[in-house]
């Protein structure tokens, strides 16, 4: 009994579960057009720890997927081509040297820059207050903008992440998990923060 | 060819960026047509009589619900008010544990409904909301539209001071329950049938307790030869079914915001010896596995499922009441453990600072075109026979009316627990039940009446004399507590856990006492006893 209450198994408790979580994120991100849905679940899940509602991976993952799947792939059908067009821009204006396309580069490099922390609350604000999809992007965008600590914080996070990703690309086989945790912890600090900083 | 692309790239972002603020352009465009179809909308309403509207008016209103209702929508109660009014309300239905943060984000983006039902509005939010004008001054519209609220506030005067923000004006709508009940919100209940299984009396002090736990955890009360045996399990830091009853033992009781009043003076619970007293002595118990640790982490869910199991493994456990964990078919099993002798010889039971009035209930917004036909809504409910059934369930559900048209309990299906069943049918929100109307409107249900007997038999004879009373502080004061309290709470809760999980009290509270001193609580404690001064003067 006493060896299931302690902190070491509690921690290893965890680490497993991280794991697993990461395991059914893989598996349910392998379509490919399933990524944003499979994101979802996985803040789902990781948001149901957080509010302690201990109930294990499975389910709530199977859970917040199906329940989420349609608005996720909505917001596929909206992110990835804007993603992909502002990014083809970046690289074409990066082959031109005109003045213009100094100032356009500018200007889309800015609104990827949004795109980016926008999407990083993106999935925090859409498991933790179930809002239709246009208010789900617009509160993100809101959130982020007016929360610069957390969402610088986020940006060091992510750049991190993507550094080590790319370094090691193994390590998405079980570091996904921990790296959305800790968005999640730090969007949720946010989230607490609106109504104080108000 | 590539600058159209980068144009349309930019316009893509622009536009999904911008549905922002166009929505609120809308929105203003609206408000001019509106401004011209007044005379139309005054047609429309009826200042007296019901429908409040000849054609169907819809509003859209915010709330949260409780874990097991549906949509308000799909409650009967809802839609016979619909009926009658002809308002149809749009419903927002936040589930509790997300709702203080939608909330606030709501108001932050001012992205409003046209009210909160069941706002659960802090003080804060309401001066400050009130402050920015987000949410509007009622009392005009309550003279004009609403009869019920001022009989109401006619009979208790205490209840409309109460609500009145120090600025002058009332910005939300109360609620009142007054049935005598809220003071003792922690009810610890035992399995006697499993103490006549091993012998053992009833006990009187915590050491008999303890001892009792220790039979329970040993002695497999349930016959199933496993070790499966929860020996007392609660609420950490919840309203009810805490532990602060269990430290009053010591002396002194907790609660959940770990402050009492003795004597006019305000104390704040945690910086007290008894408190360090009581923590060492149950980290004990915590560390002989007599006290569940998921106590600290559960919800409320599952610590009923765990009454529910089968075969019983709960040995006693602290609620509201005894039947809501165990459910109807076992709560024989169990009685309510008297208060217990602590080791210095106290025998205490603490007056909770929950009053049975409360502010907040509903506020209207600066978005909403129609405040009066909302106030009449509201108005609706503040009818003492319709707050009966907004609260308890409505009338062919959990009610029949007798010959007097009094509103009595009918009989529940079988294995139905009442709070449950509540909780699916019964929106709460703003209503006021006022003590006369117990008995003449709406029959006190066999539950309260049980719960008042028994408070009146076990515990009111050991109950603190003096509680800490709903006073509504100034903004600069709520800006202070607002800016101390959490930080302290949270340390102090935070800090209480770990100690009970993992103990540490006795060499950490030297730097615990000088942490929170340097986190304010001098200060805050200040503005409590002033305010609490204040008050005392002014009766």
């Amino acid at each position: 009994m006493a060896f299931f209450h302690s902190r070491l198994y509690q921690a290893a408790e965890k680490m497993v579960n991280l794991l697993l979580l990461n395991f059914l994120w893989v598996l349910a991100s392998l379509p490919i057009i399933t990524i944003f849905p499979s994101t979802i679940a996985m803040f789902g899940v990781l948001r149901d720890w957080h509010m302690q509602k201990n109930e294990g991976v499975w389910k709530p993952f199977i859970r917040h997927f199906v329940k989420n799947f349609k608005i996720s792939l909505v917001m596929t059908v909206i992110w990835v081509p804007l993603a992909y067009i502002l990014v083809t821009n970046l690289q074409i204006l990066n082959i031109l040297h005109s003045v213009t396309s100094v100032i356009m580069a500018f200007v889309i490099g800015l609104l990827v820059f949004i795109l980016i922390y926008t999407t990083m609350y993106l999935f925090p604000v859409m498991v933790h207050f179930d809002l239709p999809i246009i208010q789900l992007i617009k509160n993100a965008f809101f959130i982020a903008s007016s929360q610069w600590k957390s969402t610088s914080i986020g940006l060091v996070i992510l750049l991190m992440s993507g550094f080590f990703l790319y370094q090691f690309p193994a390590l998405i086989i079980f570091a996904t998990s921990i790296i959305s945790y800790l968005i999640y912890q730090n969007c949720y600090s946010a989230f607490k923060n609106i109504g104080a900083s108000y | 060819m590539l600058k159209k692309l980068s144009y349309f790239g930019c316009w893509m972002l622009f536009l999904l960026l911008f549905v922002a603020c166009s929505n609120d352009d809308v929105a203003s465009e609206k408000d001019e047509q509106d401004s011209g179809n007044d005379k139309e909308i005054s047609d429309n309403f009826n200042k007296e009589g019901l429908p409040i509207v000849d054609e169907k008016v819809s509003l859209h209103f915010v709330s949260p619900k409780a874990p097991l209702a549906p949509d308000y929508n799909e409650m009967e109660i809802i839609q016979r008010l619909e009926d009658k009014t002809n308002v149809h309300i749009e419903w927002d239905n936040i589930s509790g544990d997300g709702y203080e943060e939608r909330k606030n984000l709501m108001f932050a983006s001012d992205e409003l409904p046209d009210a909160f039902y069941h706002a659960e509005f802090s003080d804060y939010d309401i001066v400050r909301y009130g402050r920015s004008g987000q949410i509007i001054p009622l009392e005009d519209l309550i003279e004009e539209h609403a009869p019920n609220l001022q009989k109401i506030f006619e009979k208790r005067p205490e209840l409309k001071s109460m609500v009145t923000a120090p600025d002058g004006h009332i910005y939300s709508l109360p609620r009142a329950e007054e049935m005598g009940l809220v003071a003792v919100p922690n009810f610890t209940s035992i399995n006697t049938k499993w103490l006549d299984e091993l012998g053992l009396d009833m006990p009187t002090t915590l050491e008999e307790y303890g001892d009792v736990l220790r039979a329970f955890r040993d002695q497999d009360p349930n016959n199933t030869g496993e070790d499966d045996v929860i020996p007392l399990s609660y609420m950490h830091n919840f309203w009810t079914g805490n532990f602060g009853d269990m430290f009053a033992a010591f002396g002194v009781p907790d609660n959940t915001e770990h402050r009492i009043v003795r004597d006019g003076e305000v104390i704040f619970t945690a910086t007290q010896p008894e408190y360090k007293e009581a923590i060492e002595y149950f980290h004990g118990w915590v560390e002989e596995g007599l006290i569940d640790d998921e106590s600290f982490i559960q919800d409320v869910s599952q610590y009923f499922a765990k009454g529910k199991t089968d075969p019983p493994t709960l040995g006693s456990y602290i609620w509201w009441e005894t039947e809501e964990i165990v459910g109807p078919e076992r709560s024989d099993d169990y009685e309510l453990l008297p208060p217990l002798e602590g080791p210095n010889g106290h025998k205490i039971v603490g007056r909770s600072n929950n009053s049975e009035y409360s502010r907040g209930a509903f506020a209207i917004t600066s978005a909403n075109e129609h405040p009066e036909i909302t106030m009449r809504w509201v108005d609706q409910i503040y009818d003492p026979k319709m707050s009966a059934q907004m609260s308890w369930g409505p009338i062919g559900i959990i009610y029949e009316e007798d010959e007097n048209g009094m509103l009595v309990n009918k009989e529940l299906e079988e294995g139905v627990a009442m709070g449950e069943l509540r909780q699916k049918v019964a929106p709460n929100g703003p209503t006021v039940v006022l003590e006369e109307d117990f008995g003449t409107v709406v029959d006190m249900e066999p539950r309260a009446k049980q719960r008042l007997k028994d408070i009146q038999e076990i515990y009111e004879p050991y109950l603190e004399e003096e509680s800490f009373p709903q006073i509504f502080f100034s903004e600069e004061e709520l800006d202070q507590i607002n800016r101390l309290e959490v930080d302290i709470l949270e340390f102090v809760n935070q800090k209480q856990a770990s100690w009970l999980l993992n103990g540490g009290v006795e060499e950490e509270w030297d730097s615990y006492i000088q942490q929170l001193e340097s986190m304010g609580l001098h200060e805050l404690m200040q503005i409590y006893q002033d305010g609490l001064d204040r008050f005392n003067e002014n009766l």
